[in-house]
């Protein structure tokens, strides 16, 4: 806080003597972002580069070796992580020092190149391609809970919607999964959506991992209402899938009124609005109205966007009052 | 000046400041009580989440009140009067943002306001640029821009509006140096490094005054925008390629040196006095530059091969940040390595960071197009069984 609305705040009397003299001691100066932000970097640089040379070089290192390596620094890491990890709680748990996170994440990156390794070089899984994918996402799931990682948490996710076959991260949620070519798609994402959803309401309401409940609702609340949406505009059913969107909407909304979550609300109100405006142009579009259907259309969204304003600002209005201590 | 109500901006800044110390566990809940009935809340601020949902709402209705303008005028549209409808639209979202969302409504990054701002700055502008018949000279429309922007800057205190307006400025003398003198062509490089750092001084001395506590966010902005464009208007790369772009001059530069000189030295000079005068902009400006001058040095010489290069530097990142953890282990000469943020910040910060983890690194065994996932079919309850 500045000096002089420090004297103004005390001058008032609105602060005593003693959080005065607290707030006047110099503050010092926090590097923690950029050091951690070089760290992330090497870590990258470093895995990349490696990587690289081994690609490169496998002729005269011969496969076995790098095998060996690569297996021996995963144990290497899991054992450091096991031997310095504090006890395991049902809540969260504070890393004991800085590096540890980034052996943890290592570790299980290292599990996985591992396990794609045999897989590419042996065919040690031969055509059960799901076990190539099944096992590392146990491992991850598993520390995740047993390290309480919430970075490893979302491998695991991904992982896991990997092995289901289709993409979660956010840049191929859109990009990678073809729901047009291929609709089997869509009722993956709902069963995967439902499956992290649910995942996301235990821990919160068997208090087992709390903190974990954000990231498996974040990826599961995307991929139901995307592929919820791709089955309205694809499908032939879409009044279906509209009904199953308005159940989703109400209970995220649900969830966001008992978390106080300004996130999911938004995105929640955002993702019905899709539905609804689209179940509107379909109306408009089949009917014969020609330019009054376009005229029509512009006025639905304007007034429905003046809605949905307004429905914002009152529901910011609502959990803000809960949020205020 | 600014267009909100200046107590209301005062009061929120004390708020939000004290409301930070009191998590730092600096005042008691009493006294930000107090502090709370001393300095109410005026202006309306939704929480951020909100802010983008209203932010995306406004762009829609906006671009749905311009269409049904233009199927209005269908008939009779023409360069001009599509020009100068844009103008109208623009004039009428700024008058709308001015005089009931910020003065009646006391909106402050609402998204609602954000909208309107980015909204009639962009219509004016394509209006201009209509009614100027499109063939316009490339440094009008970049003073143009930066007219405007400069507004919305002074207006609203907007920051990215702030980073356009200096970015247009120095496109504007950047082209007006091309399109009239040779000699200023010639000297370009150096027009470029003594305008910004004309700027960031500007800049810097606003910085911290109390009559431009409102721009704060904009003047740091602005301050690493003209650190960024200092070093690259004297960065040996960009000399030579828009050199070469610009006025076909190929091969070394003419005093490559003395840009060599400036590609090095310059982000080492603010990463030094970044830290001795403990500037977070100057640091981490610094600490970003020094990417662009590996890519200098490796566009033009290369050393080793690129997996070398990335061993090595991974090494040395990592055994710098190590050493810099080792060395802050207890907070020495007013650094420290201990987080600022509180804990409520480093939650959410800690859930974005799981997500940039899961997009670098989820590159996993996908299985290939023979596998087929039979599973998810006739599983999910509801409607898809029934399908």
């Amino acid at each position: 806080m500045d000096p002089n609305l420090i004297n103004k705040l005390s001058g008032q009397g609105l602060i005593g003597p003693e959080s005065r003299e607290k707030l006047l001691q110099p503050r010092l100066f926090s590097v923690h972002w950029d050091v951690n932000t070089l760290l992330y970097l090497g870590v990258l640089l470093l895995s990349g580069g490696l990587g690289i040379l081994v690609y490169k070089n496998i002729d005269t290192i011969g496969h076995q070796v790098i095998l060996l390596l690569i297996g021996l620094t995963c144990g290497l890491c899991f054992l450091y992580a096991h031997k310095k990890k504090r006890p395991f709680s049902r809540h969260k748990v504070l890393a004991p020092n800085v590096g540890w996170d980034y052996i943890v994440l290592l570790g299980c990156l290292l599990f996985i190149t591992f396990i794609t390794y045999l897989q590419a070089q042996y065919n040690v899984f031969g055509t059960r391609y799901g076990s190539a994918t099944f096992i590392p996402m146990l491992v991850l799931l598993f520390s995740a809970y047993y390290f309480d990682h919430l970075g490893v948490l979302s491998l695991a996710i991904t992982n896991f919607a990997a092995w289901m076959g289709i993409a979660i991260t956010p840049y191929e949620i859109l990009a990678s999964n073809h729901f047009n070519t291929d609709s089997r798609l869509i009722y993956t994402g709902i069963l995967l959506g439902a499956i992290l959803i649910t995942a996301g309401y235990l821990s919160e309401r068997f208090d087992l991992k709390k903190h974990f409940a954000f990231t498996y609702d974040n990826f599961g609340v995307h991929i139901i209402f995307i592929a919820t949406l791709a089955g309205m505009f694809l499908l032939d059913s879409y009044l279906l899938f509209f009904a199953l969107l308005c159940g989703i909407a109400a209970y995220c909304y649900w969830q966001s009124r008992q978390r106080k979550s300004f996130y999911f609300m938004m995105i929640t109100v955002l993702y019905l609005y899709i539905g609804i405006s689209y179940l509107v142009m379909r109306a408009l579009f089949y009917s014969d109205l020609d330019l009054g259907g376009i005229y029509l259309g512009l006025f639905y969204f304007i007034g429905s966007a003046v809605a949905v304003v307004r429905l914002l600002i009152v529901e910011n209005k609502k959990l803000k009052a809960h949020d205020r201590v | 000046m600014i267009a909100y109500n200046t107590t209301g901006l005062d009061n929120a800044m004390i708020n939000d400041q004290s409301e930070t110390e009191l998590k730092r566990g600096n005042i008691t809940a009493t006294e930000m009580a107090a502090i709370r009935t001393a300095f109410p809340e005026i202006l309306y601020t939704p929480n951020f989440f909100i802010r983008i949902g209203l932010f995306l709402l406004t762009v829609v209705i906006a671009i749905c009140v311009l269409g049904l303008m233009m199927l209005v005028m269908m008939a009779g549209i023409n360069e001009t009067t599509a020009g100068g409808m844009l103008l109208f639209f623009g004039v009428c979202a700024y008058a709308f943002l001015e005089m009931w969302w910020i003065k009646d409504k006391d909106h402050f990054r609402s998204g609602i306001d954000d909208a309107l701002i980015w909204i009639s700055g962009a219509s004016v502008l394509t209006g201009f640029i209509v009614l100027l018949n499109l063939d316009t000279a490339t440094s009008i429309c970049c003073l143009i821009i930066c007219v405007i922007a400069a507004w919305m800057t002074i207006r609203f205190a907007d920051m990215l509006m702030a980073l356009t307006a200096y970015i247009s400025g120095i496109a504007f003398v950047f082209f007006f140096g091309f399109e009239h003198s040779a000699l200023a062509a010639d000297l370009m490089p150096f027009i470029i490094m003594a305008a910004s750092l004309g700027a960031y001084l500007g800049f810097s001395r606003l910085s911290g005054k109390y009559a431009y506590r409102h721009y704060e966010n904009c003047l740091d902005a602005l301050r690493s925008a003209s650190l960024i464009t200092l070093y690259l208007a004297g960065n040996y790369f960009v000399v030579r390629e828009v050199g070469a772009s610009m006025l076909h001059k190929t091969g070394p530069v003419p005093f490559g040196w003395l840009f060599w000189i400036f590609t090095f030295a310059v982000p080492a000079l603010y990463i030094y006095s970044g830290i001795r005068r403990k500037d977070r902009i100057l640091l981490r400006t610094g600490l970003i530059l020094v990417a662009m001058v590996v890519f200098t040095v490796r566009y033009y010489h290369s050393l080793m091969p690129i997996e070398t290069a990335m061993v090595l530097g991974g090494v040395l990142l990592i055994a710098t940040a190590w050493i810099v953890i080792a060395y802050l282990k207890r907070p020495r000469h007013g650094f420290t390595y201990e987080a600022d943020e509180t804990g409520e910040e480093m939650a959410g910060l800690k859930a974005a960071e799981a997500v940039i983890i899961a997009q670098t690194f989820h590159k996993t065994p996908q299985p290939d197009d023979s596998f087929k996932f039979g599973g998810g079919t006739g599983g999910g309850g509801g409607a898809s069984g029934e399908y």
